[in-house]
């Protein structure tokens, strides 16, 4: 495990929706990157853009969504480890979402867990047959090995009686079992990038706690790196290295954990922090909430895109001047205009 | 928030059951029972927001359907002390499960309720104002200009605008679908408003709108809550005193303070450590519960969470722990709750 070498630079990245009523900037100039074994949390409020994302990545974003701009370059690892490792560097928004570059990429190099372990398995298929399906794609082994290797993976997961539940069907698993399951699927094929999308956001906190447990523990084994998505700023604090925070569809705070959680610098992330009840600091206070709401994705505000609901709101400057992604303390980014 | 009579018992629970049958077979024929509640106790004193807590499937939601007779229990008593239901004008405890059906009408004033999913519980094919005003409608009060005034007097007390009275639930957010549910809630002067998972479907930031908005409706209309939901925090930011479930039955019941600083059930323990900190510098020391919750349709014997507990005795398996007062005000249902040194949060 190198942990400084760069495994993923996603650089203006744009991914609109071409709907009847207009165009839907879902993910709009994002920059961030993962190196490799390094854990990415990526936080944000629903349709901020977060999963799009991460659909970017896969090249899975649905019609009628596109990638229209910006690189997504994955640094691929050919052949040995260590320092010996030859990389070659590809620019995924280059490749045909449907060809056979990617889909040797997708669910081998580069795997996801969903978010709602029910619908993403297909329910007429057993969890062994939908994690043997990903092993004979990318591997060249036999069913009989294939069946063997997804026992060992949901062995490998904490499934109990790995040789009996091969057979059974998602219905026949309880939320934190299938997650189980799905987890054993996107780790078959020893991606170096997990991304989970809201991983544990439907399960009960002890079965997370398994969760959250397990794929750390997986992590230090395989030596993966991993995305997680999520709201949850507490899985962030407890799970990431590195955050981003996005705002509809732009990114508006990177930095290192501790950094965002102790300093936060964008507005938007130190409301965010403050509006989250915390576990042990019992206060008859008032939550500090941020005031209105996400606006409507077809009615942008002009300049900041936070500055309707933003406390620091500088008139004349935010809502005209749109704000820059720039590196305001050493390895820690900010969009605003504050610190411009 | 000292209130006058708030040492009052507004309700009072005891042996709560609702046991589920198990029908198969062509002739439906009852094979075991679920017992999603099995024998919950507990009070809630006037003005007091108690918090429920519980995994999914734990049977909080049906004990709070239970108590406004939404779904009807196999057995208990559920006592609300009524001010409508007393002949004198003093309020007096009543059994809600004895009740008829009008004399249950009158009470369904007196206790309101607030469903988690802002999108099923709202009628598509109703504007906003006929929403609100439609307990006022079943109760006879929904006529006139006085009617169309508390209407907008409701939707100005959860923060809606008097416009939003001709829209229709789909062209509002989620958090503004709550509000509207919470309008409805407060429309017949409630006493007692049971919130089944108010914030759960809601973005972080809407979600401490609507505690705020919670927290304000209760001191301004000294309401009583019984708040159910599965995020501890929450729990712990707006209740008074809380009420722990695990596989239908209460495990431990507590002030919220104590409960968290100093918990005695080792399930609250395993809960409360579950919880992700926001805080990077707390990376603590999870304990992560082995296995998955029981079945509440074929649950271990003794105390139903002994599989699961690293403290677990013979004498757990074996015998079935009841709630009993360890300290004034604490509950709990363990056998060891008295040797036992848990860890609350740090």
């Amino acid at each position: 495990m190198n942990g400084n070498s760069l495994l993923l630079e996603v650089k203006d990245l744009k991914t609109h929706f071409f709907l009847r009523e207009g165009i839907v900037r879902a993910v709009d100039g994002a920059n961030f990157e993962i190196g490799r074994g390094r854990t990415l949390g990526i936080i944000g409020e629903s349709g901020c853009g977060k999963s799009v994302t991460a659909l970017s990545i896969l090249r899975i974003v649905p019609y009628p969504g596109r990638v229209v701009g910006g690189e997504i370059l994955f640094h691929r690892m050919l052949q040995g480890n260590g320092s010996s490792a030859v990389t070659q560097v590809m620019d995924l928004t280059a490749l045909d979402p449907a060809g056979d570059e990617i889909r040797s990429i997708r669910g081998a190099e580069i795997a996801m867990v969903f978010q709602e372990p029910m619908s993403s398995l297909t329910p007429v298929y057993t969890v062994g047959d939908q994690i043997m399906e990903a092993i004979l794609l990318h591997q060249k082994v036999n069913r009989v090995e294939a069946r063997e290797r997804a026992i060992e993976m949901l062995d490998r997961v904490g499934m109990p009686k790995p040789s009996q539940t091969v057979d059974s069907y998602p219905h026949q698993l309880s939320g934190g079992m299938r997650q189980r399951a799905m987890i054993a699927m996107a780790l078959s094929c020893n991606p170096s990038l997990l991304i989970a999308d809201e991983p544990t956001t439907a399960l009960d906190v002890t079965t997370e706690a398994q969760i959250l447990e397990l794929m750390g523990d997986l992590q230090h084994e395989l030596g993966m790196a991993i995305m997680y998505i999520t709201h949850n700023l507490g899985v962030i604090a407890e799970m990431a290295e590195d955050v981003v925070v996005m705002y509809l569809g732009k990114i508006v705070e990177r930095a290192d954990v501790v950094s965002l959680f102790h300093d936060p610098l964008h507005p938007y992330t130190q409301a965010l922090l403050k509006s989250i009840p915390k576990i042990g600091r019992r206060s008859r206070q008032r939550l500090a909430s941020i005031e209105g709401m996400v606006p409507d994705p077809y009615l942008l505000p002009e300049g900041c895109l936070f500055h309707p609901r933003c406390p620091e709101y500088m008139e004349g400057v935010c809502d005209q001047q749109e704000p820059r992604l720039l590196e305001v303390k050493k390895g820690h980014w900010a969009s605003c205009l504050l610190f411009s | 928030m000292a209130q006058a009579g708030q040492n009052e018992i507004l309700l009072e629970v005891k042996e709560l059951k609702k046991h589920f049958p198990i029908q198969r077979g062509l002739l439906r024929r009852v094979v075991g029972y679920v017992r999603a509640v099995d024998g919950v106790s507990l009070y809630i004193k006037e003005g007091e927001p108690l918090g429920l807590v519980g995994e999914s499937g734990c049977g909080k939601t049906t004990t709070g359907r239970c108590i406004i007779r939404l779904i009807e229990p196999t057995a208990g008593t559920v006592h609300f002390r009524s001010r409508l239901l007393s002949s004198d004008g003093e309020p007096q405890m009543v059994n809600l499960l004895e009740l008829g059906s009008e004399e249950m009408k009158m009470v369904r004033r007196e206790i309101a309720i607030v469903f988690q999913d802002p999108i099923g519980s709202l009628n598509p094919r109703m504007s906003v104002g006929d929403i609100v005003k439609e307990p006022l409608t079943i109760h006879g009060q929904g006529k006139g200009p006085e009617a169309e005034e508390r209407v907008v007097q409701l939707l100005g007390a959860v923060g809606l605008r008097p416009e939003h009275i001709r829209r229709y639930p789909h062209e509002f957010s989620g958090g503004q679908r709550q509000r509207i549910g919470i309008a409805r809630a407060l429309a017949l002067n409630p006493r007692l408003i049971v919130c089944d998972e108010p914030v759960s479907a809601l973005d972080v930031s809407i979600q401490a709108q609507t505690l705020n908005l919670l927290q304000d409706l209760q001191e301004e209309f000294h309401l009583t809550y019984l708040f159910i939901a599965h995020d501890l925090s929450v729990i712990e930011h707006i209740s008074d005193r809380v009420a722990v479930m695990y596989v239908g039955k209460l495990v431990e019941m507590a002030e919220t303070e104590e409960l968290f600083m100093n918990p005695s059930h080792p399930y609250t323990e395993a809960l409360i450590s579950a919880v992700p900190k926001p805080d990077p510098l707390l990376r603590s020391e999870r304990i992560v519960l082995a296995g998955e919750v029981a079945d509440p349709a074929n649950p271990p014997s003794g105390c139903y969470f002994h599989p699961r507990c690293k403290y677990a005795q013979e004498r757990c398996k074996i015998e079935e722990p009841a709630l009993r007062e360890v300290s004034p005000e604490h509950f709990v249902s363990c056998h060891l709750a008295e040797e036992l040194q848990l860890r609350g949060v740090v």
